[in-house]
């Protein structure tokens, strides 16, 4: 598996306008793409003053369409500035985060390890 | 003791430009075909070459048509607009010398370094260009770009656009061939490995069965464990409403009268907009999904990964 953490979602600041904006990061390669893998997959979110939802998404079809992806694990936050870290397990092929309910803050980073 | 050499080369193509003053002194008689391959990035350089083997420049290329004929050989041209065109910039077409460059422009009048060897005719095609680079430029083919994409020859073509949206062909040979040919490689870093796909649900009593005949049998890979023995299933379901039992068992083959133990439970509403996933760990040899309702049309697939 790869020895440096990967950035699934780079920065993103919300326009602080009141609105509710999603992100969605680009897919990632997961444990299951290489196959025999442990299955243990390791996120960080970085945040800034974030207030929204982060939920990591994951697939195992091998070109997921937007039917593929389903949620593994989420966290919520009001307000969050510092590190946060997850892990889950499964035998994924594909995982992506995706931020909603996001009404202000900025996500500084995302990063992945598995 | 085997000893094995690796080239650690650049993908280079060279092109030739159908500038002015095209005469073709210089004729690749063949482009070898690009070899791109699945699963990593590729890095392609293009090298783009005038006829006179002569890297050009990919910066303001800009080409104007003389508005007059020259009355005589002289350093002087004549065009309508002269927009685009700069002192230094390299100067090509039909009786202007190798080498010469611009030295002073107007509104209407361009000087050059060096005198036509003959007078340019009027609408004569004149290249204008900055020597600044040397005409190599990269492409990148991305492992995502080429996700989708299967085993196969295609071809490509490479066209210079200036500022202006005009575009100039480049050829890849002496036969005035516009495309190349691009073989994609995935055998050599194949991606994942498919996920099974579980559709055929039987049904025997009261309950639908998949993985329980040996003509649709559902491997658990108990030799492949190296990865804790970790299973991965995801239901994909279409207003499915029920249970759905993931079963495995230890017996070395399938014969229809098996022991079967229930190692992940699911149970659906009908609500359900993704996919729902279940994990669970076992070294076991097959696996067969339970289905206490119907699952015609509404259980739409099951992928494992083991």
């Amino acid at each position: 598996m790869p020895s440096n953490s990967e950035i699934i979602l780079t920065a993103q600041t919300h326009p602080e306008d009141s609105s509710e904006q999603t992100a969605t990061g680009d897919k990632a390669k997961g444990d299951g793409y290489y196959s025999r893998a442990d299955g243990l997959h390791t996120v960080q979110y970085n945040l800034n003053k974030f207030i929204g939802t982060i939920t990591m998404q994951a697939s195992l079809a091998s070109i997921p369409g937007d039917t593929d992806w389903f949620d593994i694990t989420s966290i919520t936050e009001t307000s969050t500035t510092g590190s946060k870290v997850q892990n889950f397990t499964g035998n994924y092929v594909w995982v992506r985060a995706v931020v909603s309910n996001w009404t202000g803050g900025t996500v500084n980073s995302i990063t992945l390890n598995h | 003791m085997q000893k094995t050499y690796r080239y650690l080369a650049k993908n280079k193509v060279v092109v030739v430009a159908n500038m002015s003053g095209f005469i073709t002194e210089y004729r690749p008689v063949y482009q070898k075909n690009l070899n791109v391959y699945r699963g990593i990035d590729n890095l392609l350089y293009f090298e783009i070459k005038n006829h006179d083997q002569k890297n050009i420049s990919l910066d303001d290329i800009v080409t104007k048509e003389t508005s007059e004929a020259q009355s005589a050989a002289g350093k002087t041209l004549k065009f309508g607009l002269t927009t685009g065109i700069a002192v230094g910039q390299t100067v090509t077409g039909t009786n202007i010398i190798r080498g010469s460059v611009v030295t002073a422009v107007t509104s209407d009048t361009v000087t050059l370094s060096k005198s036509t060897s003959a007078s340019v005719p009027i609408s004569t095609n004149v290249t204008f260009q900055t020597s600044s680079k040397k005409g190599v430029f990269t492409v990148n083919v991305t492992e995502n770009d080429l996700l989708e994409i299967n085993q196969q020859y295609l071809k490509y073509v490479v066209y210079l656009e200036d500022s202006s949206k005009a575009r100039t062909i480049t050829y890849s040979n002496t036969h005035f061939d516009f495309s190349g040919v691009m073989f994609i490689d995935s055998k050599s870093m194949p991606g994942p490995k498919e996920s099974v796909s579980v559709t055929d649900f039987v049904a025997e009593g009261d309950f639908w069965y998949a993985g329980s005949s040996s003509s649709n049998q559902i491997t658990a890979e108990p030799a492949l464990n190296g990865n804790n023995a970790l299973h991965t299933v995801a239901v994909y379901t279409d207003g499915y409403i029920g249970g759905l039992e993931v079963q495995a068992t230890l017996d070395n083959q399938i014969t229809g009268a098996n022991n079967w133990t229930t190692v992940s439970t699911f149970s659906f509403t009908g609500t359900e907009t993704q996919p729902q996933p279940a994990n669970f760990n076992g070294i076991y040899n097959y696996l067969r999904f339970k289905a206490s309702a119907d699952p015609a049309n509404k259980i739409t697939k099951v992928l494992v990964r083991n």
